[in-house]
């Protein structure tokens, strides 16, 4: 009796829980539909309107996202706390609604925002924000930040500057000058007057400094700027020409090439004992390096091959190993703050490439070409590429130079508006 | 005595529920005539006929001035143009990368209308594109140019009216594909997204009698934020394919499975958004 009930009983379950199996296989890949309607509250300086505008137009230009036309909206909030009609929003497409408002109290402003995933129908992330008004730029970064980690799982890049050097005049007479600029191009200020020639800066991890390599003293040097102040110092003295510098992750050592006697070699200096530490020593050139994200490996360019390639070792110099073996040569090299690729130049047939490979050498894609692109900077989650795209010389002698920016699908080419020509971008960490 | 009382309480309870899982079953089977003679071409079953859209948004679309993705597109069978192996060298990747990139921009101007060999032009910052997962990079492309499957070239056991126990031995390939094609279609996910190479979603989707999604359940330990978008892309894809109505996957269940809803009351979906492909 107890066997058959038993029977009974397996065979019941077995059929109520035969679920049916689906494969699904591959997605597409397209912006995702966002609703950001204008914030609400109690803001009388036009304040929330611009907050809007900028999340807005992060959002846009991040290419993972698609704002619906705010004339699309059949829901018009009158304040944060008015439920969403999801419905009316899944009519219109949206994946995601933002609501938001904004509330200035004297020269502060406190802005609340709320995700909500408009299937789901469940809040994804919700925040209070405080700042001075002046800020509100930051403010409407951070929140797009947040919309950006949220829906597609990584760190945005929105609250985050960019470095680059900008140029004016003919070319025999070129005025170069230190600048830097939030990503989106707004907020620009040039940092040298432009009497010396200065070439690849960087970021300090924590912002503060900016490394570079200027003429100042009549040869290459690197020298530290503080960007508070726009003071700068000549790093070590070295003996020959130092160039090609770059922080450490942690920003407690620098690496750069060092030129004695025609012979180039990768040397790190200690920032805080001023030692510096010979890495190769090799007869050809070695120059660009670059850390990996956990500081255990660097990667550089050398001719020991006879051609420019790609090398990787260990931070201390040993087990140099070559990874790139494409025809033409490959230089610029910088590891990806994710640590899974690493971006270089790579020059072919007289034609130029912005292209990235894994650390081992595998996977090699080239995203960008033209007359002359180099000098590839990754965004602060790895996930973008800044670089900077010369046009041949036209009738009046001029060269067009511009910054431009890349996703690492190889899609959404796209400049950087900058009001003078611009080259040698570095994009900073996230400021916050 | 009690204990045989209850026993027997609990067996006429069972052979109760029994009957009512299992009835029309065995009636069925009883007249039912052999797979082979019921042979019918699928192209004449119209699985969409009929909506169970709320009215409020079929109104609501023909007012607004934002179009929904193509609903009737699934219908028919994309024309895709053949692409070129991947190559051995770097050059090749990259002039392969920017006609992708090329195509992907045509297509959204020209509806699938591919020109392979164009140049990249750069875009001004607040171009809004859209571009197919399956361009993402030459070298998957092959094998994501799939056609999208039709309901044409199977066998018809699927119309026996239940005369298989399993459904998913009688849901035919084709059938499996189509709804498999159009979450699919529903779903969006960033590619750039890092290790989602390495990214596999199992959801458990509830669905009621009428094709509709009562409830989705993802079943993974999402152990990273990448991992946890990628999962709500995948739910979000089960949702928007529930509010599309008639074009719903679920609805060919529901119109040509009722029988077996025992069966496709709960599905298991598995979600590999790059299908093993090497990004």
């Amino acid at each position: 009796m107890k066997k058959l009930l038993f029977l009974i009983l397996v065979i019941l379950s077995f059929q109520a829980s035969a679920a049916l199996k689906i494969d699904i296989a591959g997605a597409k890949s397209e912006p995702t539909p966002i609703a950001v309607p204008q914030f609400t509250g109690n803001s009388y300086s036009n304040l929330a309107q611009q907050i809007t505008e900028v999340v807005r137009a992060d959002l846009t230009n991040s290419n993972l996202f698609r704002v619906i036309d705010p004339d699309a909206y059949i829901q018009h909030f009158t304040s944060f706390y008015t439920p969403p009609k999801f419905q009316d929003w899944q009519t219109i497409s949206a994946h995601a609604l933002l609501q938001a408002e904004v509330q200035e109290e004297g020269n502060r402003i406190a802005v609340s925002f709320r995700l909500w995933d408009v299937y789901a129908e469940q809040s994804m992330v919700a925040k209070s924000l405080n700042a001075s008004a002046d800020q509100w730029r930051k403010v409407a970064h951070i929140i797009a930040d947040t919309i950006y980690e949220r829906v597609t799982g990584e760190k945005g890049y929105f609250d985050s500057k960019i470095v680059f050097i900008s140029e004016k005049g003919p070319v025999h007479k070129r005025i170069r000058r230190l600048a830097v600029m939030d990503q989106d191009g707004a907020n620009l200020r040039y940092l040298t007057n432009g009497k010396d020639i200065v070439m690849t800066p960087r970021f300090s991890p924590n912002m503060k400094q900016i490394v570079y390599m200027s003429y100042a003293k009549g040869k290459p040097q690197v020298y530290l700027m503080n960007i508070e102040n726009a003071q700068t110092q000549a790093l070590g003295h070295f003996d020959g020409m130092s160039f090609a510098p770059r922080f450490s992750p942690k920003g407690d050592k620098l690496i750069m090439s060092l030129a004695k006697n025609g012979n180039s070699d990768i040397y790190v200096y200690d920032l805080a004992n001023q030692k510096r530490t010979q890495l190769t020593k090799h007869p050809a050139i070695d120059t660009s390096p670059s850390y990996s994200p956990d500081a255990k490996r660097i990667v550089f360019n050398s001719d020991r091959s006879g051609k420019q390639h790609l090398y990787v070792m260990d931070a201390n110099g040993d087990n140099v190993k070559r990874i790139s073996f494409g025809e033409g040569s490959y230089a610029t090299p910088v590891w990806s703050p994710r640590g899974d690729y690493i971006a270089f130049t790579k020059i072919k047939d007289g034609t130029f490439y912005i292209g990235v490979m894994k650390p081992d050498g595998s996977g090699e894609r080239l995203l960008a070409e033209g007359f002359l692109v180099e000098g590839p900077s990754w965004s602060p989650n790895g996930r973008l590429l800044t670089f900077w795209r010369q046009q041949p010389m036209d009738k009046s002698g001029h060269q067009t130079t511009k910054l431009y920016r890349i996703d690492i699908t190889g899609y959404y080419d796209q400049e950087i508006p900058t009001p003078e020509d611009a080259s040698d971008p570095a994009w900073s960490h996230l400021l916050h | 005595m009690r204990k045989n009382l209850l026993i027997s309480f609990v067996a006429h309870i069972l052979v109760i529920a029994l009957m009512l899982v299992d009835i029309n079953l065995f009636t069925q089977k009883q007249d039912k005539a052999p797979p082979a003679v019921l042979m019918v071409d699928l192209t004449k079953v119209q699985i969409a006929e009929k909506t169970n859209l709320p009215q409020k948004i079929n109104k609501a679309v023909t007012q607004n001035k934002l179009t929904p993705s193509k609903p009737l597109e699934n219908k028919k069978t994309p024309k895709k143009t053949p692409v070129k192996q991947t190559n051995k060298t770097a050059l090749k990747t990259q002039e392969k990368a920017i006609s992708k990139n090329a195509a992907s921009i045509k297509s959204s101007e020209k509806k699938k209308e591919i020109k392979p060999k164009e140049k990249v032009t750069n875009q001004p910052m607040n171009q809004k594109q859209s571009y197919d997962f399956k361009s993402l990079l030459a070298s998957v492309e092959k094998v994501r140019q799939a056609p999208a499957p039709t309901q044409q070239k199977e066998n018809t056991s699927a119309i026996t009216n239940g005369e298989e126990v399993n459904l998913a031995q009688i849901l035919t390939i084709s059938e499996r594909d189509l709804i498999a094609y159009k979450l699919k279609e529903c779903w969006n996910v960033d590619a750039g997204i890092e290790g989602i190479e390495d990214i596999i979603i199992d959801i458990q989707a509830f669905i009621n009698k009428d094709g509709h999604v009562r409830e989705v359940k993802i079943k993974n330990n999402l152990t990273s934020q990448a991992m946890k978008a990628v999962a709500e892309s995948a739910r979000r894809a089960i949702l928007i394919c529930d509010n599309k109505g008639n074009d719903s996957p679920f609805k060919i269940l529901a119109e040509k499975y009722a029988n077996h809803y025992n069966q496709w009351k709960e599905l298991e979906l598995r979600f590999n958004p790059l299908e093993g492909s090497i990004f």
